[in-house]
């Protein structure tokens, strides 16, 4: 009876394993922050033709939209997006019901320069949160208003965020839900994969080429 | 005619404070921007025509929505998504900010011209020369003006008491006045190096026609300022800090708006300190703070 089963044990472990084993990228020692930079300062310079590999679309579909409008670059982002075909719609305050295409996206933003410890803390620590609420609200550069809406905004986010430890994706990684993103702790700087896809599973595996990308990405000296 | 005028003045001292409206503008593929409404919710019932009171009783998480749907920017409110499912509705990462300002559409900083049109329409109640002309050269100065960064259109009337509000991204409506003189100034910005707007001033005298003048006013950029790109200083700063430095490359830090004492827009003044006029929390009595435990509608964690 055991021997029977023995081979569907094995399939089983097997099964399970793989579907276990987080996909993996180390840094190399050829990692440098300004790799980083370069895509920062100049999107456009990405290969199109790179990215819609990942995407699993055509080169031409794709669309870079780089949202670089704080003077903080640690709250800058770039955005890679395609139409995935879908059709959505809307219905306009005068009464109209309209409709626009869907997209999906891969993003890369928030890089930042920090410490490994202070990176880990960040995504483990219980108070991280309320200690970035009460930053907020003590800004005397940002608005009342907005200090206020983005607080309630974190504290409300706060209640559904997980983040999981990622083994084997730079030197830490933590993945982010419900958003799906992916922060990557490499070689004094952190930074976020983002994606919008349907499928969690695909998001990750996607946002880890494109942290793979980032790696092996050369300098770009054009600004 | 001087009583109407002084009149017109003072109300331009009158200070309130409204409800505000999250306002998020969107583009499929790029997701949304964020910013809270500079305009009071009750206005924008005016703005879209909507029944009095409609916005300012929109629940706590609605969003004013400006998307632009097949090349023309479409209005409706949205209270059914976060923010960050609307950005993603869009396309976006799902990560969001407020600006204190729309980002999408960001007139240069610099060096600004000023040219004031031909007044057109009617010359009020026998005036010789026209009044309106000379009202609105004495409220805008003549010559260059110093746009800071970030822009926005209360800059182009700098007084907080003028009522601003934006019927789309691009598109920006003051007005001040009372039910004898009232002024409005549509703005558009055509791009990041022009904006042009006109003034329509409408006086209303009783048993008389009102008398309605228009005056176009166009600003252009002649010298863009020079910036210094963020990126260079990132390799110095130091971990862990909580903000990279922010270093525009002018000589000051004018990221937040002069407020000069006479003149309504602001004059390039090289060697004077900008002062800030931004509201600051502790200017507002009635605000939450995070750390005063009693206040009900402040977010805690632990909730």
């Amino acid at each position: 009876m055991l021997k029977r089963n023995i081979p569907l044990l094995a399939f089983v472990v097997l099964v399970t394993a793989c579907n276990n084993t987080n996909p993996s990228v180390t840094v190399p020692d050829t990692f440098e922050t300004k790799q980083l930079i370069s895509i920062m300062q100049n999107p456009q310079s990405v290969s199109k033709e790179s990215i819609a590999k990942i995407a699993g679309t055509d080169a031409s579909k794709i669309k870079v939209y780089n949202e670089n409008f704080s003077p903080d670059v640690s709250k800058r982002t770039i955005l890679f997006s395609w139409a995935n075909g879908e059709k959505k719609s809307v219905k306009t305050t005068d009464g109209k019901e309209l409709q626009l295409e869907g997209y999906n996206s891969l993003g890369l933003g928030f890089v930042t320069k920090i410490s490994k410890e202070n990176f880990q803390k960040k995504y483990e620590s219980k108070t991280a949160v309320q200690e970035d609420i009460n930053r907020i609200t003590k800004d005397e550069t940002l608005d009342a208003d907005i200090a206020i809406a983005e607080a309630k905004n974190m504290a409300a986010n706060a209640k559904t965020q997980q983040f999981e430890k990622l083994e084997n994706v730079g030197e830490v990684a933590y993945w982010e839900m419900p958003v799906n993103a992916l922060h990557v702790f490499a070689k004094g700087v952190s930074f976020t994969i983002t994606t919008n896809l349907t499928d969690e599973k695909a998001s990750r595996e996607k946002a880890v080429e494109l942290v793979q990308f980032v790696f092996n990405n050369p300098t770009n000296s054009s600004k | 005619m001087k009583t109407l005028i002084l009149s017109f003045l003072l109300l331009l001292s009158a200070t309130s404070y409204a409800k505000k409206i999250l306002v998020a503008s969107c583009e499929s593929g790029n997701g949304c921007t964020f910013q809270v409404s500079d305009a009071d919710a009750s206005d924008y019932d005016v703005v879209y025509g909507t029944k009095e009171g409609y916005h300012e009783n929109l629940p706590e998480n609605a969003i004013v929505v400006d998307a632009k749907i097949n090349g023309k920017w479409e209005h409706y409110v949205e209270t059914e998504m976060t923010r960050s499912q609307l950005d993603k509705f869009y396309g976006g990462d799902g990560f969001t900010m407020i600006y204190p300002f729309n980002p999408n559409f960001q007139p240069v900083s610099g060096e600004w011209q000023i040219k004031i049109g031909t007044v057109t329409g009617d010359i009020c109640y026998g005036q010789e020369s026209n009044l309106f002309k000379s009202v609105l050269q004495g409220m805008t100065q003549s010559g260059n003006v110093n746009f800071p960064n970030p822009f926005h259109a209360r800059f182009l009337m700098n007084n907080p008491n003028v009522k601003w509000q934006q019927i789309r991204p691009d598109l920006n409506k003051a007005y001040f006045g009372n039910q004898y003189m009232n002024l409005k100034f549509d703005v558009q910005i055509i791009n990041e190096k022009k904006i042009e707007g006109l003034f329509t001033v409408t006086i209303k005298v009783p048993t008389k026609e009102p008398c309605v003048n228009k005056i176009p006013i166009t600003y252009t950029c002649v010298k863009e300022k020079e910036w210094k790109d963020p990126w260079e200083d990132f390799e110095t700063a130091n971990p862990d800090d909580d903000l990279l430095p922010v270093t525009p490359k002018g000589n000051k830090d004018d990221l937040l708006p002069v407020n000069p004492k006479g003149d309504d827009l602001l004059p390039v003044e090289p060697g004077k300190e900008p002062k800030p006029n931004v509201p600051r929390i502790e200017d507002k009595a009635n605000i939450p703070r995070i750390e005063d435990k009693p206040k009900a509608d402040v977010p805690r964690l632990e909730n």
